[in-house]
């Protein structure tokens, strides 16, 4: 790694998202994080972050949903690389694949992820 | 009438004639009473009963045989009179069967025209009491018959459920009021029968027409929407006592509110394994990391690390414990011990239970349980108040940030004895607030992300709150803070004291 990357981590769990810090932080990178989908628009914009984690049920079952949506439209993030984690599958009655339109991801990710898959998901992206 | 020896009354002047007949009719076995004239014979009817015969002269002192037809009538109406006269007119004869005689006899007769008369009188009088018995059956039969029908039809048209039937051809032959109700489309014209296809529900004609063809009976069901409603209509054939099927009945019963029952119940099981498996994910994730060693060696992170999943782990518990005693309120078994109880100083025990959590987070905890009068004592279980008060003084501290204050409260009507958790913390909106008191939500903010919760205390608050017939308030303000108020019933009014 030439550089120092950066990681911005979207999850209203902060134990989670601190268990995750600890790993990534480790590893060399810089890590950043919010609770919220608003939350994480405004830090996607402010830290342009070289990737972003997020969950999908934050405070509306289809927040993560509306922040990937709304990441995308944006000339600022619209490039960064999105991995989505969530349980989400496993509480509504169908199945989510990464499509273009409804979920512009580059991984989704089910809940729970070891830290080490996810570290994997992430230097495979970035590497 | 075979049973008795018939009753017949001789009404004569005469003592000769009288007694006469008396004579030839009792040697037949007849029971035989006499009297002198009308009046007498009106008395002997009213005072020794009915006669089935009465045998009369005509021209008699005081009431003559005409007024004693027309009198005799009126106390019996199939009473059968047969007049004696000497003077056998045909004037007279007719003028007494026009008054209702049934004949007459022209002195002098014979011992056996006298029976012979009598006899025929006896038989005739038998056929007119057995006829109108007939008839009288027969219109209770009708009678009995039209309110039976009208019986099922008022109880038809007042069945919950809808009910239709249509014969072999697919016409609708029958439909009550719910089934006009349940398909609006159906209600007009109630002697036309048409083709149960005018319904426009494929679903339900499929399933009548499908037990009309079985011709065997079956019974069919299926859930079928109608509008925003589901039903469950269960058909069966109408079998002629042959066996032959003359058609189909179908039965819609409403069962949505069945229907959203079980989304309902299995969204809770959805809402439930996700909120179990959100902590356990943390926890596992936090022991992979220090057992693996992952996230590097740093003895003093792993041991936060540590803290963080028994933290998680205790959240998973109470989790656990709400949910069994929200499941046993829900199925009745949680029952109350209610006792007379101090609200001061329950929650007083759980403030000072308190101090040292709010201390942590330099919030200031004010109790404020010294009203004018003496706070009225309570009926309730004071575990379950214990767990009100506990949940909303826990809320209040973990939802005030640093620096803040909560005030508690105890005051009291009279009726009710009140607790108010006032706190200078994050607040909600009113569209958070409406959702408090729902099992598993959570408002979710950058502040609420770092504060551990099980979305059931306040869903456990209200039902406790619900089961003493008390009441809670919310009053809250983003950003400035929020008040619970619980008011439960005193001692006093609780017993109608």
């Amino acid at each position: 790694m030439s550089d120092v990357k950066k990681v911005l981590l979207v999850d209203d769990d902060a134990n989670l998202v601190a268990v995750n810090r600890a790993v990534l932080e480790s590893r060399g990178y810089t890590v950043t994080a919010a609770h919220s989908g608003p939350a994480g628009l405004v830090k996607a914009k402010a830290d342009a972050p070289d990737l972003i984690v997020l969950d999908v049920m934050m405070g509306t079952n289809s927040e993560g949903f509306d922040l990937a949506r709304a990441l995308r439209k944006d000339d600022a993030t619209k490039a960064i690389p999105l991995i989505m984690v969530t349980s989400v599958n496993t509480t509504v009655p169908f199945k989510f694949e990464p499509d273009a339109t409804y979920l512009p991801v580059d991984r989704f990710l089910e809940k729970p992820v070891a830290p080490e898959a996810l570290l994997a998901e992430i230097q495979g992206i970035l590497s | 009438m075979a049973d008795r020896p018939s009753r017949i009354l001789v009404v004569d002047d005469e003592v000769g004639m009288r007694e006469g007949c008396r004579r030839i009719l009792a040697a037949e076995g007849y029971e035989v009473e006499t009297a002198e004239d009308g009046l007498a014979a009106l008395e002997k009817f009213k005072t020794a009963g009915g006669f089935d015969v009465v045998i009369s002269d005509l021209k008699m002192p005081r009431m003559g045989g005409m007024d004693l037809i027309e009198a005799l009538h009126v106390i019996d109406e199939d009473a059968l009179l047969l007049v004696i006269t000497a003077y056998a007119t045909i004037d007279t004869a007719v003028d007494a069967t026009k008054r209702g005689a049934y004949g007459y006899i022209p002195k002098p007769f014979t011992p056996d025209e006298l029976l012979l008369h009598v006899r025929n009188g006896l038989e005739k009088r038998a056929l007119r009491i057995e006829a109108k018995a007939l008839r009288e059956e027969r219109e209770r039969r009708l009678l009995e018959v039209a309110f039976e029908r009208s019986k099922s039809t008022t109880i038809l048209h007042c069945m919950t459920d809808g009910v239709l039937v249509v014969n072999r051809e697919g016409r609708i032959v029958l439909r009550n009021a719910a089934l006009s109700r349940i398909l609006p489309s159906c209600a007009e014209d109630p002697l036309s029968a048409p083709e149960v296809e005018a319904l426009e529900l494929p679903e339900l004609v499929t399933l009548v027409m499908e037990v009309v063809q079985a011709d065997a009976p079956i019974i069919a069901s299926k859930e079928i929407s109608i509008g925003s409603c589901t039903y469950m209509v269960n058909a069966a054939p109408v079998l002629e006592p042959s066996g032959e099927t003359l058609g189909a009945v179908a039965v819609l019963r409403d069962i949505t509110a069945l229907k959203k029952l079980e989304i309902a119940k299995s969204m809770f099981v959805s809402m439930v394994a996700h909120e179990l498996k959100s902590p356990l994910a943390t926890i596992e994730s936090s022991l992979n990391i220090v057992l693996t060693g992952i996230a590097g060696d740093d003895p003093e992170r792993d041991r936060q690390m540590m803290q963080r999943a028994l933290l998680r782990a205790t959240t998973l518990r109470t989790l656990v414990s709400d949910l069994l005693n929200l499941t046993a309120i829900e199925t009745g078994n949680f029952s109350l011990k209610r006792q007379h109880a101090d609200l001061c100083i329950i929650v007083r025990e759980t403030v000072d239970a308190y101090a040292d959590k709010a201390a942590e987070k330099n919030v200031t905890l004010h109790l404020e349980c010294t009203g004018p009068a003496p706070i009225d004592p309570i009926l309730a279980d004071p575990n379950a108040v214990r767990s009100i008060v506990t949940n909303l003084v826990d809320n209040a501290v973990k939802y005030t940030p640093n620096g803040g204050h909560v005030n508690v409260r105890v005051d009291g009507n009279g009726l009710y004895t009140r607790v108010v958790v006032k706190d200078s913390g994050i607040g909600m909106t009113p569209a958070e607030r409406d959702r408090v008191f729902d099992e598993f939500y959570r408002v979710k903010n950058d502040y609420t992300a770092h504060v551990p919760g099980t979305g059931l205390g306040l869903a456990l608050v209200r039902r406790l709150v619900d089961m003493h017939q008390g009441r809670i308030d919310v009053d809250s303000t983003p950003g400035k803070g929020s008040a619970f108020a619980v008011s439960l019933p005193t001692v006093a009014y609780a017993t109608g004291m």
